[in-house]
């Protein structure tokens, strides 16, 4: 047996909490006990519910807001409530398609890379593109997930059909962004009118008057649909920013996937760790 | 195959470990308030501690450092010493125990005393940590030893401390009436101002001797009564911290060959 761990680190600074306005905030550390004064170590840590390689179920915004992301999802279970036998030691199956920095994934890439894999009934999915590593993470700051391959919305839907015919309940890829950086980032960090220099995310006053300009119920400022609802209308919960899934020899493994046990939560960083089986 | 969930849920709306002022309170922030997101202590509800956490031995592994298989699907021995409230694990409660339950080399040790089961993590107020059963130091050292001589380096219980912090923490901020809140209130900020490495080496002492020995402690599990049988495999499942000493974590066992 081979213990692979996928998880991308938590440390203050780390881009995913800067990159955008509102989804991921910037992770805090404050050191309020420290060595050299008290002998011991104590930290208080600010995270989102996006830091690291997070787990996001419909309610995203639960506890204080049960209105999930997208309208009638399939399931509606929050951190609390999802069954320890989806994550711990759950079949998963890899779909392979490989990217480089920037481009898209579409849908005839994503109908051969499903052909190719082993999919079975009940399976979660990690749809690995080769681009999250640890150490691009920690060198690229921001820039990872600016320049992180995406989803296609329509490459999108076609893969979330297929999960719900699979029974399939989670989803987790390897990407910085599962829609792509110019949807995501439409007149934030991309599209027509982009800040300069990169603003502060939430709670900066320019996420505030993007929140006034957009209203409260659109994902993102692009007209173009968002590929990670696709996914999130009909599974238990999304997953991304996994790393180093190359290391994954095996076509298929089973995930052990541990979100914090937050009462009635909507979202939190996670570990993810792959077991191969000899 | 079972699956048995160990882990005090992270609640927004309070925590039973908030205590002291070495603690700090869970907060969630919604949407659009400006503390949106996710705070926790480093030693928030169940949590693991490595020996880093202490001065001496900071230059030891850290969280983002340690192999995964120290942490996932570790096999681990159950020891049981049943213990009320208030009640001090000795010396002589290991002994007895480690006759009934010898451990496997390398295996992670579970100590089971039944405070996690007992409905105090779920009441208000400071019962839950305030009595706790806990180790004696001159326990802790010994517990140390065992371990160090089968080659363990995790430990798990159920109890809210592993020791009892009563040279200065329980007795100067528990005296203050009304009970402040734990840190960033003013009291705590000014408590820890005054709080020196001399005062946390006599109040640890007992999660001192066992940083000596290496050992890195999970702590605050709950519903271990559910575990059946004397060995299990263990997952702990802290956040992956760059240079971390300590996380909330979460913490799940794995139960082989039951229904």
């Amino acid at each position: 047996m081979k213990l692979i761990d996928l998880t991308m680190p938590v440390w203050p600074g780390a881009g995913y909490g800067e990159v955008l306005p509102l989804t991921n905030t910037p992770v805090q550390f404050f050191e309020y006990m420290v060595y050299d004064k008290n002998g011991i170590r104590m930290t208080r840590m600010k995270l989102d519910g996006e830091t690291g390689s997070p787990f996001m179920v419909p309610p995203q915004k639960a506890p204080f807001d049960m209105t999930p992301l997208q309208p009638n999802p399939r399931y509606m279970l929050t951190l609390s409530e999802i069954p320890l036998d989806t994550l711990v030691l759950h079949d998963t199956t890899i779909i392979d398609i490989p990217m480089e920095e920037g481009r898209e994934i579409m849908p005839e890439q994503m109908e051969e890379a499903v052909a190719k894999a082993d999919y079975r009934e009940g399976d979660h999915v990690l749809l690995r593109t080769g681009w999250g590593t640890r150490e691009k993470a920690f060198e690229l700051g921001i820039d990872y997930y600016k320049k992180s391959p995406g989803v296609r919305y329509d490459a999108g839907v076609l893969l979330a059909e297929r999960m719900e015919r699979m029974n399939s309940t989670i989803f987790m890829t390897d990407l910085g962004l599962v829609n792509p950086p110019r949807v995501q980032g439409h007149n934030w960090f991309r599209g027509d009118t982009p800040y300069h220099p990169h603003p502060k995310p939430w709670p900066s006053m320019e996420a505030r008057e993007r929140v006034m300009d957009i209203g409260t119920a659109s994902p993102h400022a692009s007209k173009e649909p968002s590929s990670y609802g696709a996914f999130i209308k009909r599974v238990m919960a999304g997953c991304k920013c996994l790393v180093n899934c190359n290391q994954i020899t095996k076509k298929r493994v089973k995930m052990i996937i541990l979100p914090l046990l937050i009462q009635k939560g909507g979202a939190s960083p996670c570990r993810f760790v792959a077991v191969e089986e000899d | 195959m079972e699956l048995l969930e160990l882990t005090l849920p992270l609640n927004h709306e309070g925590m039973p470990d908030e205590v002291f002022p070495t603690a700090t309170n869970c907060f969630l922030g919604s949407r659009y308030h400006p503390d949106k997101g996710i705070v926790v202590g480093s030693e928030t509800g169940t949590c693991i501690t490595l020996p880093a956490v202490f001065s001496e031995f900071r230059k030891t592994t850290r969280l983002n450092e340690l192999p995964i298989e120290k942490l996932f699907l570790r096999p681990a021995t159950v020891i049981d010493i049943s213990k009320e409230g208030g009640e001090e694990i000795t010396t002589q409660d290991f002994q007895q125990a480690f006759k009934v339950s010898v451990p496997e080399p390398g295996d992670a040790i579970l100590i089971r005393t039944g405070w996690g089961d007992s409905g105090a993590c779920r009441e208000p107020g400071p019962r839950y940590m305030l009595e706790s059963p806990h180790f004696s130091v001159e326990a802790a050292e010994f517990l140390a030893g065992m371990l160090v001589e089968k080659k363990s380096d995790l430990l798990l219980t159920d109890l809210a401390m592993i020791g009892r912090p009563d040279k200065h923490l329980i007795p100067e901020w528990c005296s203050l009436e009304p009970r402040p809140s734990p840190w960033p209130s003013p009291e705590a900020r000014v408590y820890l101002h005054l709080y020196s490495p001399d005062k946390a080496s006599k109040d640890f002492a007992a999660e001192i001797a066992l940083a000596k020995a290496g050992v890195m402690t999970v702590k605050r599990l709950i519903h271990c009564g559910a575990i059946q049988g004397p060995r299990v495999r263990i997952i702990v499942s802290p956040l992956n911290v760059v240079r971390g000493v300590a996380s909330t974590c979460r913490v799940v066992a794995v139960q082989d060959g039951s229904k």
